[in-house]
This record gives C-alpha cells, sequence and structure tokens, in this order.
C-alpha cells in the first residue's frame, strides 16, 4: 500500500469517527432546542451524510427555518452550508434571492441604529417612511429577521415576568429560533412556563438542551439552580444533575445544587415534624461539608436540626462549630436555645451576655435569657459584669420584660428605690409602644392598671388616649370613674351624659351612683368592662407574634414573614389583619396566584376596601402592559 | 520618518501563532478541493459567490460606518485616528468590491487631494488629524500600488476613464522610482527613499508583505516599461529564500545586501504585522503556487502555538506578543482554505473586529473569497 493510499485510509476512518462523534442524540449548541418539533437544523456540513437534514418537512415543502434563521445572525459561513445541504436534497431548488437585502440604494444604517437601541416602534416606524419614499424597497431580511426574533424575545421576557406561562409558551413555540445557547435565558424562562403549567416532561427538555449543548459554566450552573427550584419532582431533576461536567479539581458542577437540595431538605425537617426526615447519606453529606473549612453554614444546619429533635448536647457542639470560624447571629442565638433547653442556666447565661453584641437580635436574647434567670429562686446571681451588660441592654431596647425583672430583683433585695426607677422605665416603655402603634386596647389596659394602683390622673390619660383612637365601653366606664375619683364634676357630669345613652354600663354606674351600694356596685361593672376589654384582642388572635411578622414584612423581609405566617398558623388562628400582610407578603414576593387566594379568603365586610384594591392590582400585574 | 513607520503604528511585531501540525490533506498531495465538476456544483457556487457579495455590501456598509469619515478618509482608530496611504488603497479596494461608486470616489477625493502632495503622482504615507496634514511626504509603495491597482480596476467596473489616467500617472511614478533591478532580482523599494543599498545597512532593504501579487499583472499595461512580470518572480524567490530561525519564517524587513536574505538590521527581527499580508496577497493571486501559500497556511491550527496569531520573533521562534482579532485569523482560514479547501470557520465571518486593521483584513479576506473562493463558504 502506499503512503498515500494509507493516509486516505486514515482520513477516512478519521472521518468516519468524525461522523460518528457529531451524530448522538444530544443536539447541536447551532440547532435550537426541539421542544417544540425539530426545526432541523445543520450543525455544520460535515454532519450532512449522517444526519438528515433540510429535509423536506411532512407537507412537502423545505423547511428552511435554519436557513433564514441564519441569515438573520447575518451567519454567511452557515448560510451558505444549508444552502449546499437544500441543493444536495433538492438539486432544482433556489435559495430566496433577499436573504441578505439587496441593492436597492435604501442605507439600513439608521434602521440598525434604532434596532441597536431596541426602539422597535420608532424602527417600524422608520421602515413603513422608507417604504413609502421607496415603494419598492424592501428590509432586508437580515434586518427583519433580527427585529422579529428581538421583539420575541421581547414579548417571552414579558410574559414570563408577568407569569403569564401559558403566553410563554405560545410565544417559545411560534419562534423556536429564540431557543439556543446563545439565548439562554429564553430556555429558562421557556422551562419554567413548561414546569409551572404542569408540563414537566418537555420542563426536563429545555433544561437537558442547555445541559447537553451549552457550554459556558456559569450557564449550566444557573440551569441545574433554576431546574433545581422550578421541577416539582425529585427524579427528574436528578436525571438533569446526572448530566454533569467534572470541575478541574475533580468535584462534579452540580455538587454544590445536589448539597443544597440536601439542605433544604433538612430544613424542611427542621421545620416542621411532619416533613420527611432526611436520609443518611444526605445528613452524611451535609455533615462532611460542615467539617469543611467554609462549612460553617452547614454546622448551624446540623446544629438546628439537632435543636429540633431536642439533643442539647449536639446541637451545641454544632453551633459552637459555626462560631468557630467567624461570628454568626444564628449559630449563637442557637447555642444559647441549645444551652437554656437543656437547662444549663449559668452557661446559657454566659454565652447570651457574650454574643449579645453581635445583632439586635441576640441582645433581645440575651434580655430575655437574663430576665429569666432573675426572677428564678433557684438560678445562681448574675456576675456583675452580668449585671451591667443586662441593666444596659435592658435600656437600650428599652424591654418592658427586663425592668419587670429587674424591679422584681430590687424588690427581692430590698432596694426599694431601685424598685421605683425599674416600675417608672416600665410605665414610660409601655406608654410608648402603646402610643406608638396607637393601641387602644393596650391603653385602656395600662389605664386600670393604674387606677388600681391608686394613679387616678395617669389612668384617665390613659382612658381618654383609648377611647380617642377607638371608642369603647370599657374606656367610657374607665373615665367616668376617674373623673369621679378625681372628684372633676364637671367632667364627671359631661361624660355621664355623652355615654349614658350609648353605653348601658355607664348608664347604670350613674343610677348606682351615690347609692349605698355604689362602691360594690362599681367594682363589679369595672370588672366586667375589663375581663371583656383583656379578653378582645385575644378573639381576633392578634398577639405579639403578629407584631414581630409585621415588622418583618415591613422591613421587607416577604420570605421571613410569610415562613413565620406559616408557623405561627400551625398552633394560632390567623386574624384577618395578619391574612391581609400575608397577601401582601405573597404579593411581593411575585407570588400572586398565592396573594389573590389570600386576598380573596379575607372577609368581605371587614376588609371590602383593601381587598378590592389589591385584588385589583393584581389583576392589573397579569396584564399585558400594553392593553391597560 | 519611513523607517519608522510601523513602529509609529504600533503594530511592533507580527506573526502567526500557530504552528502547523501537519495536516491530512497537507499529506495527501491532492490539489485543494474545489467545487467538484457537475453543472449544478458550479451552478451552487455561483449562487453561493451572489450571496456572498449580497453579504459583503452588509459587512462594507458597517466598514464604512465605522472606519470612513463623510469625506472619504480611512481612519485608523487604533493609531490615533491618522490615516495613511495603505488605509486610503484598502478603503477603494473594499468599496470596489462592494460596488460602492459613490463611496469609491469619495474615499479617491480625499486621498489624491490630501495625500497626493509629492513632485511625482505618489502618495505621501501619513496624514494626522492632529496637524492636518501629510506629516510625512515620503510614500509608502505597498500604499501606492494598492491605490493604483483600485483605480485601475475601478475604471472598468465603474466605467470611469479618469480613473484609469490617474492610476497610469501612479503607475509610472512607481515603476519610475520603486520599482529597481538588484542583481538577477527586480525589488519593489518600500519608498522612494531611504532603502537603497547605500541608505540601509547591507541594503537594499525589502518588505515582502509590499508585494501585491494580483496586482502586478493589471499595473503592467499601464507602465510597460518596468518588469513587472519579473518583480512578482523576484517576490516569490524571495520568499522561498527568506526562511529565517526555527519556524522558517520571514521578516518583515529583509536586507538583501549580503550573499543571501538577512532580517534587516535596523528593524526587529519578527514576523508581525505587517507579515500576515502575506499569506493575503498570496491567497489572492491564483497563479501563485500552492507551496508557497502552503507554508503559511500551516501556521493555522492545532500546535503549540495553536493560541493564535502572534508576532514571531524570527530569531527565537518565540511568541513576542498575541495578535487578537479575527480579521488575523481569518486570513490563516482564507489560506488554508485556498490551499486545502477547508471551509472558513463561519464565526470568523460573522465576527467583526473593532480595530481598523484586522477588520480591514477580514473585509480583504471575504473578498477574496467572494471573488474567487466561494468553496470556502
Amino acid at each position: 500500500m502506499s503512503l498515500k493510499h494509507a493516509l486516505l485510509v486514515t482520513c477516512a476512518v478519521v472521518a468516519t469517527t468524525a461522523v460518528v462523534r457529531s451524530q448522538p442524540n444530544t443536539p447541536s449548541p447551532l440547532a435550537p432546542a426541539p421542544l417544540f418539533g425539530s426545526a432541523a437544523v445543520p450543525a455544520r456540513p460535515a454532519d450532512a451524510a449522517a444526519v438528515p437534514v433540510g429535509s423536506p418537512a411532512q407537507d412537502g415543502k423545505l423547511d428552511l427555518s435554519a436557513l433564514y434563521y441564519f441569515a438573520s445572525q447575518n451567519d454567511l459561513g452557515r448560510v451558505a452550508a444549508e444552502i449546499k445541504l437544500l441543493r444536495v436534497k433538492n438539486p432544482d431548488w433556489q435559495p430566496p434571492d433577499d436573504l441578505f437585502g439587496t441593492a436597492s440604494g435604501v442605507d439600513e444604517q439608521p434602521l440598525w441604529d434604532l434596532f441597536a437601541k431596541h426602539d422597535y416602534v420608532a424602527l417600524h416606524a422608520k421602515m413603513a417612511e422608507l417604504k413609502q419614499g421607496t415603494p419598492s424597497w424592501q428590509p432586508s431580511s437580515n434586518l427583519t429577521g433580527k427585529l422579529a426574533l428581538a421583539e420575541a424575545n421581547d414579548a417571552l421576557v414579558k410574559t414570563s415576568d408577568a407569569k403569564q406561562w401559558p403566553a410563554v409558551i405560545e410565544v417559545a413555540t411560534a419562534n423556536k429560533m429564540l431557543l439556543t445557547c446563545a439565548n439562554v435565558d429564553a430556555l429558562w424562562r421557556t422551562g419554567e412556563a413548561l414546569a409551572r403549567t404542569g408540563d414537566e416532561p418537555r420542563a426536563v427538555e429545555a433544561y437537558r438542551y442547555v445541559l447537553s449543548s451549552c457550554d459556558s459554566p456559569k450557564e449550566r450552573l444557573a440551569t441545574a439552580q433554576k431546574a433545581s427550584v422550578v421541577l416539582p419532582t425529585t427524579s427528574a431533576l436528578d436525571s438533569l444533575l446526572q448530566m454533569e461536567r467534572r470541575l478541574p479539581d475533580g468535584r462534579g458542577e452540580f455538587e454544590e445544587i445536589r448539597l443544597d437540595r440536601f439542605r433544604r431538605n433538612i430544613g424542611a425537617a427542621i421545620e416542621s415534624a411532619s416533613a420527611p426526615t432526611p436520609v443518611a447519606a444526605e445528613l452524611d453529606a451535609i455533615t462532611a461539608s460542615a467539617k469543611t473549612p467554609a462549612g460553617h453554614a452547614d454546622a448551624e444546619l446540623l446544629g438546628w436540626y439537632a435543636y429540633a429533635h431536642r439533643d442539647y448536647p449536639t446541637a451545641q457542639r454544632w453551633f459552637r462549630t459555626a462560631l468557630e470560624t467567624g461570628t454568626s447571629q444564628k449559630a449563637a442565638e442557637g447555642l444559647v436555645l441549645a444551652l437554656r433547653d437543656n437547662n444549663q442556666n449559668d452557661e446559657a447565661r454566659a454565652a447570651a451576655v457574650q454574643f449579645a453584641g453581635i445583632d439586635p437580635i441576640n441582645r433581645k436574647l440575651m434580655v430575655d435569657v437574663v430576665a429569666a434567670g432573675l426572677t428564678d429562686p433557684a438560678a445562681h446571681a448574675p456576675t456583675p459584669e452580668q449585671m451591667t451588660a443586662f441593666t444596659q441592654a435592658v435600656q437600650d431596647v428599652k424591654s418592658q420584660d427586663g425592668a419587670e425583672a429587674l424591679r422584681w430583683y430590687a424588690d427581692n433585695r430590698h432596694d426599694a428605690a431601685g424598685a421605683k426607677v425599674w416600675s417608672a422605665k416600665w410605665l414610660s416603655w409601655k406608654g410608648e409602644e402603646i402610643e406608638q402603634v396607637k393601641s387602644a386596647e393596650g391603653a385602656e389596659a395600662l389605664g386600670w392598671q393604674l387606677y388600681q394602683n391608686g394613679d387616678a390622673t395617669g389612668a384617665e390619660a390613659w382612658f381618654q388616649k383609648s377611647a380617642n383612637w377607638a371608642p369603647s365601653e370599657s374606656a367610657a366606664v374607665g373615665l367616668v370613674v376617674t373623673a369621679r375619683r378625681l372628684r372633676h364634676e364637671g367632667d364627671y357630669a359631661s361624660r355621664i351624659a355623652a355615654y349614658r345613652t350609648i353605653y348601658p354600663r355607664v348608664a347604670e354606674l350613674a343610677k348606682s351612683m351615690g347609692t349605698q351600694t355604689a362602691p360594690k356596685r362599681v367594682a363589679q361593672i369595672i370588672k366586667v368592662v375589663r375581663a371583656k376589654s383583656v379578653t378582645r384582642p385575644n378573639s381576633d388572635g392578634w398577639d405579639r407574634s403578629a407584631d414581630e411578622i409585621v415588622k418583618t414584612f415591613s422591613a421587607g423581609s416577604y420570605d421571613e414573614a410569610v415562613a413565620m405566617m406559616d408557623k405561627r398558623r400551625l398552633n394560632h388562628k390567623e386574624p384577618g389583619g395578619l391574612s391581609a400582610v400575608r397577601g401582601w407578603a405573597q404579593y411581593h414576593q411575585g407570588d400572586w396566584a398565592a396573594a389573590e387566594k389570600t386576598f380573596a379568603g379575607l372577609d368581605e365586610k371587614e376588609f371590602s376596601d383593601k381587598k378590592r384594591e389589591a385584588l385589583r392590582l393584581i389583576q392589573m400585574g397579569y396584564t399585558n402592559p400594553r392593553y391597560r | 520618518m519611513r523607517l519608522t513607520r510601523r513602529a509609529g503604528l504600533q503594530r511592533i511585531v507580527v506573526g502567526c501563532a500557530m504552528l502547523c501540525a501537519p495536516q491530512a490533506w497537507a499529506s495527501d498531495g491532492a490539489a485543494p478541493a474545489m467545487v467538484g465538476g457537475g453543472p449544478r456544483d458550479v451552478e451552487t457556487a455561483t449562487i453561493l459567490s451572489n450571496l456572498s457579495q449580497n453579504w459583503f455590501k452588509g459587512e462594507w456598509a458597517a466598514y464604512r460606518t465605522k472606519f470612513v469619515s463623510a469625506d472619504g478618509r480611512v481612519i485608523d482608530n487604533a493609531n490615533g485616528d491618522v490615516s495613511h496611504s495603505e488605509g486610503q488603497g484598502y478603503g477603494l479596494l473594499l468599496a470596489l468590491s462592494a460596488g460602492d461608486a459613490a463611496a469609491f470616489d469619495t474615499i479617491w477625493r480625499w486621498t489624491a487631494g490630501h495625500l497626493q502632495k509629492r513632485s511625482d503622482a505618489l502618495f505621501a504615507w501619513k496624514w494626522d488629524p492632529r496637524d492636518g496634514k501629510a506629516v510625512d511626504l515620503n510614500n509608502a509603495s505597498d500604499g501606492d500600488v494598492l491605490i493604483a491597482w483600485a483605480l485601475a480596476k475601478a475604471a472598468k467596473r465603474f466605467a470611469r476613464q479618469e480613473y484609469e489616467a490617474e492610476a497610469r500617472r501612479v503607475v509610472r511614478a512607481l515603476a519610475a522610482k520603486v520599482v529597481v533591478a538588484h542583481g538577477k532580482d527586480v525589488l519593489l523599494l518600500p519608498g522612494a527613499a531611504g532603502f537603497g543599498a547605500g541608505d540601509q545597512p547591507a541594503g537594499p532593504v525589502v518588505n515582502l508583505s509590499y508585494w501585491v501579487f494580483a496586482a502586478f499583472p493589471d499595473l503592467a499595461p499601464l507602465a510597460p516599461q518596468a518588469d513587472w512580470a519579473g518583480l512578482r518572480q523576484s517576490g516569490l524567490r524571495l520568499l522561498d529564500a527568506s526562511r529565517f530561525g526555527p519556524r522558517r519564517l520571514p521578516s518583515d524587513w529583509i536586507a538583501l545586501g549580503g550573499t543571501s536574505p538577512a532580517p534587516a538590521a535596523r528593524f526587529p527581527a519578527q514576523f508581525g504585522y505587517d507579515g500576515i499580508r502575506i499569506p493575503l496577497y498570496l491567497a489572492q493571486d491564483p497563479g501563485v503556487p500552492r507551496e508557497t501559500l502552503a507554508r503559511f497556511a500551516a501556521l493555522d491550527g492545532p500546535g503549540p502555538l495553536a493560541g493564535g496569531p502572534a508576532v514571531i520573533d524570527t530569531g527565537t521562534g518565540a511568541i513576542r506578543q498575541p495578535m487578537p482579532g479575527s480579521g488575523y485569523r481569518m486570513v490563516y482560514a482564507l489560506a488554508r482554505c485556498a490551499t486545502s479547501g477547508d471551509t472558513i470557520p463561519p464565526q470568523l465571518l460573522s465576527t467583526r473586529d473593532t480595530d481598523y486593521y484586522p477588520e480591514t483584513l477580514r473585509l480583504l479576506s471575504i473578498s477574496i473569497v467572494q471573488e474567487r473562493l466561494s468553496q470556502c463558504l
């Protein structure tokens, strides 16, 4: 065999190998994702012999979509390859002669300038104008192709931003050429739309296309991340994660995503006892990660997992591990709680003081823990340093519980002056809180407390505030009895006159005043209205945890607010006001469907205006801005 | 100064970073794969050629917008927006390929009005916008050749006789000033002044990237007194004889006063931004022997220098600096296509460069493809 022949044979083998390698089912990165029927786009001319392309479509017509697509990309090389293929299959076929525009004497540059500025409205206007001036002129297919694709992409982005999933799929179906590696974002949006409309198999195909065809490491990782969020079933995600490539350091490119899923499962198990128990492999993987230098977040997670299982020693160990590599608000909080709940009160207090400076949350926890210790007769006394830190924090955060504990502590040590100081601080902070939220119920309760303690002047002021914010029988009775006690006869008479026709118990009070049984009767009436006022806030389920949730919501932490409400709802009835907060949190989260459901469920009478406004806003959000 | 021209343009070193792993096509000795002989194939080739000409108009329009001022000045945006006779020549050739008679005329008017300032018909090689005038009246022979060639072809293409008269003046001046005999060779001196036997150590000094091979047959009828065929033959012979250093490449500047060609002493010994045009001009000329071009085509492809075109030190063979830009890759892809029939990678066709020089080379390569190598698509 001559050298030349040997070389030719070698070449033939190489060529065959090349064809076989380019032939597998993995689509070419140039071909669009075959989600909505194949577009039959050739990867390279070399594939012609192996892969049928440019073949007649079902209706007998040639499929020219690839040709037009490449022309729209100004891609002469691929246009030429496609033309060659088409002519091999159909020797008589002639390509359209306007693929790259024809010499019409019209300068398209101004049009391209508008295109570059994304000003498609002006571009259409300009084209119409040019057409009027030169009726024979046609915009180049390069321009019309790119414009159509750009407008389709805009529509895809807009509909998917508005979560109009069926519309997204419609746009993608009509513009398959959007779905290529050059525009992975369009593939993600289409994938999500398919998943959200329940078409998981095709959603998986969208992600699979990226992972098999596109090479950008960032885009691949983002694809797996998006799939892990969007796909409902684990097996579907697993099949995608198996397509991972090896990183130079030997790790799989999706390892972090896999770990994230384990973390989510463990997190769910922490949140709810009814969630599936994480399997050993998941816990092992996270344990291994927790032991790495960057594993403090995982150590923290395992700490909470142990804490949820009341395995406090283990929890303490993980939280301490997490704290070794740096301060962490949550880990510090976890450690204090795990010590406290394990009845290691002295250690809990020491840790609480140690970490109080990390975050206001830790400072608050320190106040709670130290306050509980102060009022516990069995606890050891805090050190002077702890006391100093504690009283400073109590004043900084104006902690009423802390002030109460300090008053109690002073009383116990026969420190009357100290007790008085903390008592006054408590009153002042309580008052501030009530003023801040304009709580009629709180004002009234404080009024009664002061009245009971013999401070009729203080009590009257709070009754007045309560009545101003929200008139009630209890506040009215309070105003009447304080005026009586302060011997403000004028006020007494005018209040009786104002309230007696509205509130039966004020009428009753007026009648019994001056009689023998007056003191007893007054005490009875006060008892009745106070009882009513104390139970009222509970009747609609509003409590301190609801206040916390509102604070979280107001701080813009919508995810957290919803999570808090979900947790709270397990044990408490959700008041309508809080449900409205839930609706807005969901709205801001972008979960409009859930928000719509929440608002629709609000009581028609109590929330009619708020409800209508919210539902209108949501509806508006769903509507294409063009038709608003 | 003429001598510092390229240094002034800051294209310090030129070459190709791609070493030549032997290619299958290079070993089997077959002729370049041309479009086969059937009438269908010929028709397909015609279709592709027409198509690429249509497409080229769009590329030219983008080039014109970016690099040609409204009054016809071709702007080297990477070198302080200067203009030079070479750039004007390229602008004219590209306008011609795109069939853009209006742009051709505008560029020619600017060239004649601003650069044709010498006592002969040759062109001052450099014009600087900061001075608003030609700053060096010496000529660059390649610029003169390119302008004259463009004028000669435009006279026929656009039926403008006055262009041929202008071309004739330039070609006659070239014949008188820079086409010179040296021993058995005919040389194209790089400029009318400064490159002769007495001007340079081991002079005369030439630059082989000034040989626009395909132009010479078109220039010959305009000044038959010069030996244009000999000039062409000498260029090919000198290319063959100039193989320096481990990579056997010619340096951009070559001294011919010794017993054999050698890198010129006053210039960096490198194959760089000048030399990259050698394969371009060889590919443009269908009469160039395949082996002559194959040597440069082999620089493209896998190998220790597969990182892309680069300036190569002809003494050591080392890479001095990379030459980023798809235009440079395009030249080598063109060379490969012309020698082997390999299609040009599509991304090179569709990736525009942002600088004048590589984008010019890219469009020149494309114009060559569309005119005689449509099988490369």
